[in-house]
């Protein structure tokens, strides 16, 4: 983005942005990633700690919502397993485009240390595409906040505006 | 009451038949009860007023696979009016042939109603069949779940609903169940 500012003596201040429809809008967007509580397990509650004060994700613009509808980011914190699969989906096919998913900890990657079990699935992207994966066990809400910023990296590489084939 | 007072009150009412006392094992000593005497002991205990056990503490499975292949029902008894406590046994065996004919015991959800959860978890993970329970169906697991996963020969199916059961190679380390 280019900022100039220009100074107009009969009107005060007047201040203007030169940019592209397309890096407004990713930067609209990016700003405003607004993830849907999905807590498993005990990366749960790291996700309620980048939430909270000390962590504070809502100076980038991500709050938690609770229902699909409203939501664009989907964090898989915690383990998943067959029988939650189905329900995993159904909230996926819930939320509406564009929709970012982050797996969250080893469980979610992998399977962790769950890998040998019967009833977990290994890596929650057998279930939905998986855009940014945030190793740890748990992750600590630092390195939340990284994905989180990985992500809006990502966000911000992304063209809407294109001609037709 | 001490534990040999309730083994001489059990063994005068219901006979010496089919009981079997085992006391030189660690841990609590156990009483190992024939199937078919399971539900008239059942009622036996928790009616009588000097046993009275009143609470069913737990229920659960035990897979045996040695040299003979069979499962055990575990009982955890309480009586909360006398604090006794009393370990029932019952050993089902499981020939390779048709296992499922034999994994059949009575249900003692009509006596402790809390048997019920546990007889729908021990047959979800030991494949028991408790002939009288109302709500008689998987407790933990997907309905149309395969299998018995804690029972010892249990393999883990390649594909469950699409999905696949097994992580792809990276880099020669292999994820997931190998045989």
């Amino acid at each position: 983005m280019v900022n100039i500012y220009q100074k107009m003596p009969s009107e005060g201040f007047f201040g203007a942005v030169f940019t592209t429809v397309d890096k407004a809008l990713n930067w609209c967007r990016l700003s405003s990633v607004w993830y849907l509580l999905f807590g498993l397990a005990c990366c749960g509650i790291e996700l309620m700690q980048t939430g909270g004060p000390r962590t504070d994700i809502d100076r980038i613009g991500s709050v938690p919502r609770p229902t699909p509808r409203q939501s664009d980011l989907m964090i898989v914190a915690g383990t998943l397993t067959y029988k939650m699969a189905s329900r995993l989906r159904l909230l996926y096919d819930q939320m509406a485009e564009p929709k970012y998913v982050i797996a969250m900890g080893s469980c979610a990657n992998c399977g962790g240390l769950f890998q040998l079990s019967y009833s977990v699935v290994k890596g929650v992207d057998k279930i939905v595409p998986v855009d940014v994966y945030v190793p740890g066990c748990p992750p600590r809400p630092e390195a939340l906040t990284e994905g989180i910023l990985k992500l809006q990296e990502k966000i911000r590489q992304e063209r809407f505006l294109v001609k037709g084939e | 009451m001490q534990k040999q007072a309730i083994l001489e009150r059990i063994k005068r009412i219901i006979g010496e038949a089919d009981l079997q006392w085992i006391d030189d094992q660690p841990g609590d000593p156990y009483l190992i009860v024939g199937k078919e005497k399971l539900l008239r002991l059942a009622i036996y205990l928790k009616g009588d007023p000097h046993l009275s056990f009143d609470t069913l503490l737990c229920l659960s499975g035990v897979h045996n696979m040695g040299d003979e292949d069979e499962i055990e029902v575990v009982y955890h008894l309480y009586s909360l009016r006398h604090r006794h406590q009393l370990t029932l046994k019952v050993i089902l065996e499981r020939p390779a042939f048709f296992p499922h004919f034999y994994l059949k015991i009575d249900s003692i959800s009509e006596i402790w109603p809390a048997a019920g959860w546990m007889e729908r978890e021990t047959y979800d993970m030991f494949g028991v069949h408790f002939v009288g329970n109302k709500d008689f169906r998987r407790l933990l697991l997907p309905p149309d779940w395969e299998g018995h996963p804690l029972q010892k020969d249990y393999r883990e199916s390649p594909v469950y609903r699409d999905i696949t059961t097994t992580r792809e190679e990276i880099d020669g380390i292999v994820v997931g169940f190998q045989e």
